[in-house]
């Protein structure tokens, strides 16, 4: 084969992967658009750019590894209590006055830690990661639930809300969703660690005879999502000032939803990140539309069940017409 | 007429441009054990998939009872009366025998199932078994009870022809007896067996009427009384064996790379070798005589008792990870399963088992990624749009072309090769052997592990002969190796016979 | 020769029901009050939901699927029973309007998992989320009351001597489910379809219709446990649900049901309901806070998937070889 016609070959190359993002990211315009008609003074102004950020802040964060864990052919239903864990640890932390940056970071590498524990027990009694991550569902609510009494700790040192604070015009939780996107993106794309989970979610036992360790790239991706799932109840503690241990009560099920809509494949060894990114707009960016429509958000749960329905379809489709 | 239960007429079947049967005719006499030999790819198991449903023919015609047979589904031809045993055993454990037996069956009124179903089983069960309770929970009985439960269950599908594929692969000697005693009991109920073995022992015993295929044609079909021996079944087994050419390899006596001493597992019993520098070793052996089992061991991917000594060093092969940094790697016997992850493209797949030489501290070069992957499909020939596309769309030869460039480009010492060409088509073969025989000339050696035995007369330096989980024997391969010897052997024959 | 010994499912059940037995002991010795008509009965009547649905889900992941929509379900029928009873359908003409849409719930289930090929967990995750909105949604979060709930509430109400209609209900429920389980098709099937679907397949079982009909239970259960709870609280509250779809399979698993499907007992998922709801009541009763039952429940579930699973089987089989 000539140089130049692999090069006209890589010029035009859609993979399942590349449609799938293409269709989520029109998709996403097309709501953008539609918000956009809907209330055109509006919807593109700043501050209704960076509420839709922020919104979608935690989902992002959480939803990079979360996208990872599924890729891996795996499901993680504690990030939520995780998170709500990481939040009322931080809290009780900093009341009792250990430093602010130490109390975050220690309430990160608890959240770490029970996420690899997760992994840790997935991958080596070959359990279904759905049972066990229930389980630390459980487990990491209910130290959540202990740790604030069942509510919320208030009298928080007044110091902690410059972790989640709006810099200008710019809100801390929406830079640290890109930069945790952007990070993840290279994950995904540039290194060893993405491609092995890659080869485990997609063959486990062809990956094993490779000399691929499913423990370790389980335990990682695990470990992942718990150290950002406590890092957003970090932030959510500072921007309220408040630790609550009933945060994050949804994020497992839009952590799921916003890959699946990004194209990531619920059996594993398919998904990108940059495509759950373009599912977490989109969910939040509909979200807005709905407000303006006026719908509660109890209908708008509703909506989201049947998006995540039509997106399986939608990755149905395209699994089936681009084979390549 | 009637007493043909089945007519097979001029059956064939194509699979993409490959015939897998070709032009087959013969008939199967009611009550008799037909056994149909072959060696593996001769046609035997697309033969029963097409009597099963389980594929429909390119051409010809099946006449069972004297009608036109087509069945769409397994579970069709099993209602029509044709019941079979698989190799993976269709019972549920943890159901009991007679739950098991009366499965899809039960006589119900609104869903509840009467007790008159249970008689049934009682009556079938007593015709074959005795020694089973009704009331026996499955996960409770032995591999060869199980078989006995699903062959009750044909029956009392009121079956009148049971294909046994390969039955008495994990059953002791008594068991083998007693299994042989219940098919004597079936023939005199008037059940026809359709008996597929590779131990020509067994089927001296057993037979009525004898089938013999090869590459997809019919031989000979002829009643037991006119064959004379093993010889003869084996003669028209192999038939001509066409020997590659092959051509000795530079072997370093000197240099044992890899030492078996007493390795034993499950299937495994006393393997002892060893494997020299530059040399293509070959095992050959029927289905089920423990190929596979060597190679994961070896591989790190089964446990064992034993030794193996990797240059000289105790590896106790803990995991395929560290055999690989060891340099020996395994091309799986299912490429599909074990050998690709076919939702990933070539580029992916092609550095799986060795990601230092495209990524550095952890980081993936994807433009060397690319070129590695490139400059294995020029160097073997894998036929595809580029390194981009999905394995999934690449042909069974392609697939295992991008399964050994993932091997190759760990450059190992050692290459395990399980079945390296099943499902591969003529073309492909012969370049994947060139490739086996450019890397040991480059340095490598090999182990190839074949139920084919021209791959192993045209590849390898020296044959070990497997038999249900035992070397035979080993040959050094040159002019004076006998094929029927070799069959003989692997089929369970005496050596000096 | 053989009879006298117990299948390994039955051995199971009986070390469940001495843990059982210790747990409601040790209870007991904490504080007497435990062991009361009153306490025994009153736990009964507010986990009903949790038995009746544990029936239910015992076949579905016995056969190999589940259902998380049982929670969202549950709300959203009871905001349907409240709705028929304000607009004036008889009440007990109300409860059969549920069930069918229990009915439908279940079908629904069957044909997104079936028709989109996904796996029942994402299937039913859908129906949970849409079904848990629209209840939410109904009544904008409020729990909706009414002299028309009136009569609902006379089966809370109604005792027997010291016994709640509730106990007799549960015992009725879980005699049905074991009749299903042990005496029809509906229990062999489950068992097949989740051991060995190909076997199942063979023996002409269809597949697709015996799920159907595992989901349309489910979605029954979860109808009538909606309105159960209407009948307790005497309101529609939107949120009843949350949360009950990881309880039911927790105590599923806890039961001795195999998550991979192929194995599980009615009697089993009974122990283990009662296990998770004594260890919660028994807990309140000490006083120790509420929120140390999910830390429980996560444990005794870790424990019971490890207890459970084939590795650690494998180590322990080798230990006590050793």
């Amino acid at each position: 084969m000539s140089n130049q016609a692999s090069a006209l070959n890589r010029g035009i190359k859609f993979t399942a992967d590349g449609v799938q993002n293409l269709t989520i990211f029109c998709i996403f315009l097309m709501a953008c658009v539609v918000g956009f008609i809907l209330e055109p003074k509006l919807f593109f102004s700043p501050s209704n750019v960076t509420s839709i950020l922020v919104s979608a802040s935690s989902v992002i964060i959480v939803a990079s590894a979360v996208t990872l864990v599924l890729i891996s052919g795996n499901l993680n239903l504690s990030v939520g209590g995780t998170g709500a864990m990481g939040a009322v640890l931080f809290g009780l932390m900093t009341r009792a006055g250990v430093p602010i940056v130490l109390a975050a970071l220690l309430a990160v590498v608890l959240g770490l830690l029970a996420g690899m524990l997760c992994g840790f027990i997935i991958a080596q009694f070959k359990l279904p990661s759905f049972i066990v991550s229930l389980a630390f569902r459980y487990i990491t609510r209910g130290i959540a639930l202990v740790g604030a009494g069942g509510a919320v700790i208030f009298g928080l040192p007044a110091g902690i809300s410059k972790i989640g604070m709006t810099i200008g015009s710019i809100p801390l939780p929406a830079v640290y969703a890109i930069a945790v996107v952007l990070v993840f993106v290279w994950i995904q794309n540039k290194t060893v660690f993405a491609s092995t989970a890659y080869a485990v979610g997609a063959n486990e036992p062809a990956a094993h005879l490779s000399g691929i360790s499913n423990r370790k790239v389980v335990m990682s991706v695990f470990a992942m999502s718990g150290m950002l799932a406590a890092f957003v109840g970090v932030v959510i503690t500072s921007r309220f000032t408040a630790a609550d241990s009933g945060i994050l009560s949804t994020l497992d099920n839009d952590c799921i939803i916003a890959a699946v809509l990004g194209g990531t494949d619920i059996n594993g060894g398919r998904g990108t990140v940059f495509g759950m990114l373009m599912g977490a707009l989109f969910i939040v960016v509909l979200t807005n539309i709905m407000n303006m429509l006026g719908m509660t958000t109890y209908t708008q749960d509703m909506v989201k069940g049947v998006v995540l329905i039509g997106a399986i379809l939608l990755n149905n489709i395209i699994r089936k017409h681009v084979r390549i | 007429m009637s007493d043909h239960v089945l007519e097979i007429k001029n059956i064939s079947k194509h699979f993409a441009g490959v015939k897998a049967l070709d032009d087959v005719s013969f008939d199967i006499v009611r009550g008799s054990c037909h056994c149909l030999i072959g060696e593996n790819g001769a046609g035997k198991s697309t033969l029963i998939k097409i009597l099963t449903g389980a594929h429909p023919k390119t051409s010809g015609t099946v006449l069972y009872n004297g009608k036109d047979f087509n069945p769409a589904s397994t579970k069709d031809a099993m209602k029509a009366g044709i019941g079979c045993l698989f190799q993976e055993l269709n019972v549920v454990e943890k159901l009991r025998v007679e739950e098991n037996i009366c499965l899809g069956l039960e006589e119900t009124r609104f869903g509840i199932i009467k007790k008159s179903s249970n008689q049934k089983v009682f009556d079938v069960l007593r015709r074959i078994d005795s020694s089973i309770e009704p009331k026996q929970y499955i996960e409770e009985l032995s591999v060869a009870k199980r078989q006995v439960v699903e062959m009750a269950k044909a029956l009392a599908m009121d079956s009148d022809v049971i294909i046994m594929d390969e039955p008495t692969a994990s059953l002791t000697e008594e068991e083998v007896k007693r299994l042989f005693e219940i098919i004597h009991d079936l023939k005199s109920q008037g059940i026809t067996i359709i008996y597929i073995s590779h131990r020509l022992e067994e089927i001296m015993e057993l037979a009525d009427y004898v089938t013999v295929l090869r590459d997809g044609r019919h031989i000979a079909t002829k009643p037991r009384a006119e064959i004379s021996g093993r010889q003869e079944l084996i003669q028209m087994m192999i038939g001509k064996v066409i020997v590659e050419d092959y051509v000795p390899n530079k072997i370093d006596e000197n240099i044992k790379l890899i030492e078996l001493k007493g390795v034993s597992n499950k299937k495994l019993h006393n393997i002892s070798f060893d494997l020299h520098k530059g040399e293509i070793l070959g095992f050959y052996g029927l289905i089920g005589a423990g190929k596979t089992e060597i190679a994961r061991a070896i591989f790190g991917a089964d446990k064992y008792a034993g030794t193996i000594l990797v240059e000289g060093r105790d590896v106790k092969a803990v995991s395929p990870e560290k055999a690989i940094t060891n340099g020996i790697v395994l091309v799986p016997e299912e490429r599909r399963t074990q050998g690709i992850c076919t939702s990933l493209s070539i580029a992916v797949n092609t550095p799986m088992m060795n990601y230092r030489t495209v990524s550095h501290k952890g980081i993936l070069n994807k433009k060397q990624q690319g070129r590695l992957a490139r400059e294995y499909i020029e160097k073997i020939g894998t036929a595809c749009r580029d390194e981009n596309q999905s394995v999934a769309f690449l042909s069974g030869g392609n697939q295992q072309k991008v399964v050994l460039s993932k091997c190759l480009n760990v450059s190992p010492k050692v290459l395990l090769l399980d079945e390296p060409t099943r499902g591969v088509d003529v073309g492909a073969k012969q370049e994947i052997y060139q490739i086996i025989r450019q890397m040991v000339k480059d340095g490598c050696s090999a182990i190839v592990f074949s139920s084919e035995l021209p791959e192993i007369l045209g590849l390898c330096d020296r044959i070990g002969l497997l038999y249900d989980g035992e070397i035979k024997m080993f040959l050094k391969n040159d002019e004076h190796v006998e094929t029927r010897h070799i069959m003989s052997v692997v089929t369970g024959g005496v050596e000096n016979e | 020769m053989r009879n006298n010994k117990l299948s390994r499912s039955t051995q199971k059940n009986l070390v469940l029901f001495v843990i059982l037995l210790v747990l409601c002991a040790f209870f007991y010795s904490q504080n007497n009050r435990f062991i009361t008509v009153y306490n025994l009965t009153n736990m009964v009547r507010q986990s009903l939901p949790n038995f009746i649905l544990g029936c239910g889900m015992t076949f579905v992941i016995a056969s190999g699927a589940i259902d998380l929509s049982v929670g969202g379900t549950m709300a959203l029928s009871a905001m349907l029973y409240g709705y028929l009873c304000i607009w004036g359908i008889n009440p007990w003409l109300a409860v059969v309007i549920v069930a069918g849409f229990g009915v439908v719930v279940g079908i629904f289930n069957t044909v997104i998992m079936e028709k989109l090929q996904i796996p029942a967990i994402m299937a039913t995750l859908a129906t949970w989320i849409i079904t848990a909105g629209m209840a939410m949604s109904v009544c904008k979060a409020i729990p909706i009351t009414g002299p028309e709930l009136k009569p609902i509430t006379v089966l809370n109400s109604i005792k027997f001597g010291k016994i709640p209609l509730a106990l007799p209900i549960c015992i009725v429920v879980i005699a049905v489910f074991l009749f299903l389980e042990k005496k029809t098709i509906l229990g062999k099937y489950a068992i097949a379809i989740g051991g060995n679907d190909a076997a199942a397949h063979f023996s002409g079982i269809n597949v697709t219709k015996m799920r159907a009909c595992f989901f349309v239970l489910t979605g029954v259960l979860a109808g009538l446990s909606g309105v159960w709870q209407v009948a307790r609280l005497g309101s529609a509250d939107p949120t009843i649900g949350t949360g009950m779809e990881f309880k039911v399979v927790a105590a599923c698993i806890l039961g001795g049901v195999n998550i991979k499907g192929g194995e599980g007992t009615v009697s089993g998922v009974m122990i283990g309901t009662a296990i998770l709801i004594v260890l919660t009541n028994g807990m309140q009763m000490m006083d120790i806070g509420s929120f140390y039952q999910d830390i429980a429940t996560g444990l005794v579930l870790l424990a019971s998937v490890l207890i459970n699973s084939d590795s650690v089987g494998e180590l322990m089989g080798k230990k006590a070889a050793a």
